[in-house]
């Protein structure tokens, strides 16, 4: 008897303890999320990269737009005329029998996105080139640019990072490049096409 | 509370949509630019000769001149008379790019001199080119020309010695003259 009695209470204090867990089983807990929404990075193009109208020598020569020194205010244009090596840059304009670019000065393009965030650009490498096509009959050897180079915002930062800090989220940027002006290049007007990007970074 | 509740559901979509959309294509984005240059045709000149022709020495200094149309002036014991020869100012040539326009310049006082490459010299001062600047090269493409012309003066001395002179000998030199785009 005295044994049972012991084997009862240990069979007691077993109910107790399994009533205890099946009670837990109904408790609920609510779970909880967060987000941000940011607004897309956009990229415009709003001026050509014009190297305006050379002269070429007899020997091959280079028309380099710079960016050094040079502001982009947002939404602005630049006016920079190159500075040629054995070739001559006209820097005032003149009645332009091949419809060339009155002004030369950089590429200018504007990005948006969201306010203060910072982006990085990427440029046609070096070792790319952009081909200008001559637009006159009969054609002629393509001209090329490359080292093409960045300048962000005003004042101006030289190189490939910027931050969106203007208005409500825009900065705009400046590109530059090397154009190649082979020796008596045929006279005409050249243009190409470049592709540049930018991300959130 | 109706409302508060919708709220909190719209707000739950929106954090989720915004989520996906950092991270697919909003993070970047490209566009094209154009690159563009116009190769004009160069400009060049030709230089011309102010041809004084022949005249005679005289027995005082003076001069000879010729006006931009090559009209001759002599001076006092000069005049060859009708056996002078040709005489005629210079004419420059320019050519480049049909329709634009160029200024011509020089250093004012045009000067040079001209050696019977044996010692002996006369001075002189060419005139102020023709014409005026700007000046538009006329023809299309490639073909356009445009011309000056330009005569002078020369200094004889009393005396000078008999010979042909020229800025070619030596002891001689000419004057420069520049064209350029506007």
């Amino acid at each position: 008897m005295k044994k049972l009695i012991k084997f009862t209470v240990i069979l007691g204090v077993m109910a107790c303890t399994f009533g205890s867990l099946l009670a837990q089983n109904t408790v609920s807990k609510t779970g909880s999320s967060t987000g941000t929404v940011v607004t897309p990075i956009t990229l415009t193009w709003e001026q050509p990269l014009a190297f305006g109208q050379i002269v070429p020598s007899n020997t091959d020569g280079t028309a380099c737009i710079g960016v050094t020194g040079l502001s982009v205010p947002s939404s602005d244009k630049i006016n920079e005329t190159p500075v040629c090596v054995n070739c001559t840059a006209l820097s005032t304009s003149e009645p332009n029998a091949y419809g060339g670019n009155k002004f030369p000065g950089p590429a200018v393009f504007e990005v948006t996105g969201q306010k203060n965030w910072h982006f990085a650009i990427t440029l046609p490498a070096n070792t790319v080139v952009c081909h200008l096509i001559d637009l006159n009959p009969g054609g002629a050897p393509d001209l090329l640019v490359s080292s093409f180079t960045a300048v962000v915002g005003s004042p101006g930062v030289v190189g490939t990072h910027g931050t969106l800090s203007v208005g409500i989220g825009i900065m705009d940027f400046a590109v530059g490049g090397t154009l190649t002006v082979p020796a008596n290049a045929t006279p005409g007007r050249y243009q190409g096409a470049f592709s540049v990007s930018v991300n959130y970074d | 509370m109706k409302n508060s509740i919708k709220s909190l559901v719209v707000m739950a979509i929106i954090a989720i949509a915004g989520t996906t959309f950092a991270q697919s294509t909003g993070n970047s984005a490209s566009a094209t630019g154009t690159a563009n240059a116009t190769i004009v045709c160069p400009i060049s000149l030709t230089a011309g000769t102010i041809t004084f022709g022949t005249f005679v020495s005289p027995a005082a200094a003076t001069t000879v001149s010729l006006d931009n149309a090559g009209v001759a002036t002599y001076g006092a014991g000069t005049n060859p008379g009708s056996q002078g020869g040709a005489h005629s100012a210079s004419t420059w040539n320019v050519t480049g790019q049909g329709g634009w326009t160029y200024n011509l310049t020089d250093d004012a006082t045009r000067a040079f001199t001209i050696s019977d490459g044996a010692g002996h010299t006369m001075t002189g001062n060419a005139n102020a080119p023709s014409g005026s600047n700007p000046r538009t090269l006329a023809g299309d493409g490639c073909n356009g020309t445009g011309s000056f012309t330009q005569g002078g003066t020369v200094n004889v001395g009393a005396g000078q010695v008999s010979g042909t002179y020229s800025t070619g000998n030596s002891g001689g030199s000419g004057w420069s003259e520049t064209v350029t785009y506007n």
